[in-house]
């Protein structure tokens, strides 16, 4: 069927068919514009998650906002008069722009006890710096002590402050999120009518395009930020920073990597190529397939609408890789077939290699494909999506290729095969010698990898820190680390208090002249709400948190009370001055020292936290839980129920996922991996060997991620995956071919030679391209990049090395094949 | 303000059961006796404390407060500890008397009209004038029909009643823990 394709078609109407195909990919790659990155929060999250809707809830209620810091360090001293007015000049600038809703800053924040005033005339007259008759030195003490201010407004040694940006709210985001979730919701519990499934669309479509519209806007605004503080750069160090600023920033590193990076590796390509194969077609074919390939999918991504994710951003490299072994393995066969027969016609060698090759190439995508259609089951979206981009990619890279390079190569002229210096390409060689005669080192080596594998995965951590995605010696890294050190940390995380409703008092017989009734009416009101044991409680969780190492600054109800107390002589507030105080505040001091922490209506406390990021050895699913532990102590459910939430939760709930969808999908990549072998090698024997030989390196990858405390973040946990595509070709092209050979001549040892000699070759040109191509992501910027790179790297040596030395050894030692089988199925 | 309101607290605690026709009358007397003590720099602050107490003692219904500050729990005690708790109730505000009026910092007290809400309630309105604002206190007053005479049962300040303030807290704290961990706390 296959053949008379080629033969009728392909190879007959060679010009034709690469116009066609080149045509039909250049036409399709108008969609290429409509590809999107998106690193943000919102492509990561579950749509499940209840943690999230929580945080959507608590966001509204308690009216918090994203906030972007600026990190302001003046050459002067910081209260300098020209310290003051760059700050003042800078703060007006960033009040300015669009998405601000306002800027707070040393100048803007109120001083409440330089000098010490009676609360009356606090309430009635705000006094900040811009007051003309403040003390300085009061003030700056005041910044230094106050609960309010002192680690996150300044830094302990007075030398820099923070301007904290607060940005717009998108009402229309949680609108439309809303809309789309309560039907999600719908669908899932029962069937959509058709009017909810038009509107299903309509909200999936306008929620694509708000969030595509706000990512623009989002990106613009930090830029605008960013030339505002460029500005001032003579008078000052600015930093930025703030998680917005962070996801921002990693799409910007991304793509500037993808250029930078992508071009040298494309170029690193052509040269490993032309040193392996010495001819420009066996550079240019590879690279136009790899080309094609890659602006294939991402096309289709366009078109389809698949936003690429941090999680899937590695997939191009995936598809390239999977590519270049799909030619490679092509033109060592043609040259195989052209160094056996020369006299043999262009035509035919071509179809003999394609023929010959189509199967086991065939079955090394299906296998793949079938191993990531186990990311299907995973129920995280974009996990999802990249084993819908594989599979695509990986058909298209098989479609491409086998119509590309015949198509192509029948147009060129048939050159005399290379007189290889036999010396030159000695690996495959050499590991038949291995083979051959060190029986136990093999099995020692193998031991002592399954050993290191086992120990180094048991360190294994799980860890997403945004700070940690750039190098340390980078600007952006340093300023991160200032705000996170100094200026009160970088992860938010919340806690949120809920009060049990007090019921109102039984009503109960009483004379005629009771009180009763008289303050049940008055209960319910909220004055009344600040009771001392609630008061306890917040001072209790305020002090828990502020006193553990990893957090930052720490705002809560307390903040302020701990503040009314210094204007109290220093001594605590009870409860009846609490109710007077509040009775008291105008509406500006509710909206802002009230409102972010205290929900009176909900019977709800919030703690408002930042977990410093940069900490060395912080470890946050283990923090998330001390924190639900010891509140689980510190707190009598009776009284007050909690709930942690925030940033810090989403991202754990969704590293947490990924980690158990990680290894409930490896398993099933392992089914699914065991039945694929078996339907393909028909021998429960030669399907162990190729499950032994391609864990072997996925365990290498993971105990070296551990011995070298390389974490599994949404970057590099996507790694098992592309070692097990990476793994599974080799295995099937070698197997596939020592079957062909043994078929010929049942003699273990001299097939197992001649495999090497042919498949071999294919598998380390391969490996050794994209080792050398893969390296240069090694000066990446970005850590997750050069983390990508060193375990490209080595997955691709420790794959080869598996099955060029111990794939070998165990079918020469099981012998799984016998002559008749063998034979019978060749035939 | 918030000395300024302190203050009125501790004030507010210097009457005297009174007949209705007297409340305007000996409230006013009484406010100003305190304020003279506490102006009278001749006296230690724990002098002005005392002085301050004995004059309000009488017109002070403790055991009412006391009742209604515990609700529908006043009902379950028994004599002796309705006793108890009243008599720690009574020392509780007393202290917190004694602790607010060390803030007196020479504001002015305006007393203004009387209102009767109802045939067995009255109330008296006071203004406190400080340095920045003007602050509102309201006076409860209940009539003992036994004895036809008015005692002071709450006072609300800045529209806070003090006693549904400890109502509250009384209510809670009961909802986890005993009656003699109240005592105790207090």
């Amino acid at each position: 069927m296959l053949g008379v394709i080629y033969k009728n078609f392909i190879l007959k109407y060679p010009l034709a068919v690469l116009f066609i195909t080149l045509s039909a990919i250049l036409l399709f790659s108008t969609n290429i514009s409509k590809l999107e990155i998106d690193a943000s929060a919102e492509t990561l999250l579950l749509d499940d998650d209840k943690d999230l809707s929580f945080l959507r809830t608590i966001d509204k209620r308690f009216k918090s906002s994203e906030v972007l810091i600026v990190a302001y360090q003046p050459k002067q001293d910081l209260l300098s008069t020209q310290s003051l007015k760059t700050l003042a000049n800078l703060s007006d600038e960033l009040k300015k722009l669009s998405l601000v809703t306002s800027v707070d800053s040393l100048l803007s924040v109120p001083l409440l006890y330089s000098p010490p005033q009676d609360m009356g005339e606090l309430l009635n007259k705000t006094r900040t710096l811009r007051n003309a008759d403040i003390n300085l030195t009061l003030a700056k003490n005041e910044f230094l002590t106050s609960p309010l201010y002192k680690d996150s407004l300044v830094n302990k040694s007075f030398t820099i402050t923070s301007i904290v940006i607060h940005l717009k709210n998108d009402p229309l985001y949680n609108q439309l999120l809303e809309a789309r979730n309560d039907l999600l919701q719908k669908q899932k519990s029962s069937i959509l009518t058709q009017e909810e499934q038009h509107s299903f669309k309509e909200i999936n479509i306008k929620f694509k395009q708000h969030r595509d519209i706000q990512r623009v806007l989002n990106a613009r605004n930090i830029e605008n930020i960013r030339s505002i503080m460029k500005k001032y750069e003579k008078n000052a160090t600015l930093f930025l920073g703030g998680v917005q600023m962070i996801s921002n920033d990693i799409i910007g590193f991304v793509k500037s990597d993808l250029v930078i990076y992508g071009t040298i590796l494309v170029l690193l390509l052509i040269l490993v190529l032309g040193i392996v194969f010495r001819k420009p077609r066996w550079i240019a074919i590879p690279i136009l397939i790899c080309t094609l390939s890659v602006v294939a999918i991402t096309s289709a991504l366009g078109y389809w609408g698949w936003e690429i994710t941090v999680i899937s951003s590695n997939f191009i490299a995936l598809q390239l890789i999977i590519t270049i072994s799909i030619v490679l393995h092509l033109i060592v066969r043609y040259q195989e077939l052209l160094k056996k027969y020369p006299r043999a016609s262009q035509y035919k060698l071509i179809l003999t290699t394609i023929l010959s090759k189509a199967t086991p190439t065939f079955f090394a995508i299906l296998t793949t494909i079938a191993g990531f259609s186990s990311l299907l089951f995973s129920h995280i979206h974009p996990i999802i999506n990249l084993g819908w981009m594989m599979s695509a990619g990986i058909v298209l890279s098989l479609l491409i290729s086998f119509i590309i390079f015949p198509s192509v190569l029948m147009l060129l002229k048939k050159t005399p095969p290379l007189k290889r210096n036999p010396a030159n390409f000695s690996l495959s060689k050499s590991a038949s010698k291995i083979v051959l005669k060190d029986k136990k080192a093999i099995f020692i080596i193998t031991l002592l990898s399954i050993l290191f594998s086992i120990t180094g995965a048991s360190q294994l951590i799980v860890e997403n820190s945004f700070i940690n995605y750039f190098k340390k010696d980078t600007r952006i890294y340093q300023g991160m680390k200032i705000i996170d050190q100094e200026l009160g940390g970088t992860t938010p995380l919340d806690v949120v208090l809920t009060f049990a409703k007090e019921s109102s008092s039984e009503v109960i017989e009483e004379e005629e002249d009771s009180f009763e009734d008289e303050f049940n009416t008055i209960e319910d009101e909220e004055q009344y709400w600040f009771t001392d044991e609630k008061i306890d409680i917040i001072h209790q969780v305020h002090n828990y948190l502020d006193n553990l190492d990893e957090t930052g600054d720490v705002q809560s109800f307390a903040t302020v009370l701990n503040t009314g107390q210094i204007l109290n002589e220093n001594k605590p507030l009870d409860s009846v001055e609490i109710a007077i105080l509040y009775k008291k505040l105008p509406e500006t001091y509710r909206v802002s020292i009230l409102s972010p922490y205290v929900s009176i209506e909900h019977s709800q406390v919030r703690f408002s936290t930042r977990i410093i990021d940069s900490k060395e050895g912080l470890r946050r699913n283990a923090l998330l839980n001390k924190i639900n532990n010891d509140l689980h102590q510190i707190l009598n459910p009776q009284v007050v129920t909690f709930r942690l939430s925030n940033l810090m939760v989403i991202y754990n709930n969704m590293l947490q996922s990924l980690f158990t969808s990680q290894i409930t999908t490896l398993s099933l990549v392992l089914i699914i991996l065991f039945m694929m072998f078996l339907l393909l090698f028909r021998s429960i024997k030669l399907t162990l060997i190729a499950l032994v030989v391609n864990i072997i390196p996925i365990g290498i990858i993971f105990g070296f991620m551990g011995w070298l405390n390389i974490p599994l973040d949404i970057m590099t946990i996507t790694i098992a995956a592309i070692a097990m595509g990476i793994g599974v070709d080799d295995t099937i092209h070698y197997i596939h071919r020592f079957k062909v050979e043994f078929g010929k001549d049942p003699r273990y040892k001299k097939d197992m030679r001649r495999t090497n000699r042919s498949i071999g070759h294919a598998m380390y040109y391969t490996s050794l391209t994209v080792i050398i191509g893969f390296s240069i992501l090694v000066l990446s910027n970005l850590i997750p990049t050069i983390y990508f790179g060193l375990l490209t790297i080595l997955v691709m040596a420790a794959a080869l090395i598996s099955n060029l030395i111990l794939l070998p050894k165990l079918l020469l030692l099981i012998k799984p094949l016998t002559k008749d089988a063998t034979i019978k199925k060749i035939n | 303000m918030l000395k300024a309101l302190l203050i009125i607290l501790s004030l507010s605690i210097t009457s005297h059961a009174i007949v209705e026709s007297q409340i305007q009358q000996v409230m006013d007397k009484k406010v100003h006796q305190v304020l003279n003590i506490l102006k009278n720099k001749a006296l230690s602050q724990k002098q002005k404390e005392k002085k301050s107490i004995s004059v309000m003692n009488s017109i002070f219904d403790y055991k009412t407060m006391a009742k209604i500050s515990l609700g529908k729990k006043w009902k379950k005690l028994s004599a002796t500890e309705k006793k108890q708790f009243t008599k720690v109730f009574e020392k509780k505000i007393k202290h917190s008397y004694v602790d607010k009026l060390r803030l007196y910092n020479n504001q002015r007290v305006i007393s203004k009209k009387l209102k009767k809400v109802k045939p067995t309630r009255i109330t008296l309105e006071n203004q406190i004038i400080g340095k920045t604002d003007t602050y509102k206190v309201v006076y409860l007053f209940y009539k003992d029909k036994k004895a036809n005479q008015w005692y002071i049962y709450d006072v609300r300040l800045s529209g806070v009643s003090i006693i549904q303030t400890y109502r509250k807290q009384f209510s809670s704290f009961l909802k986890t823990k005993s009656f003699q961990a109240l005592l105790k706390s207090l």
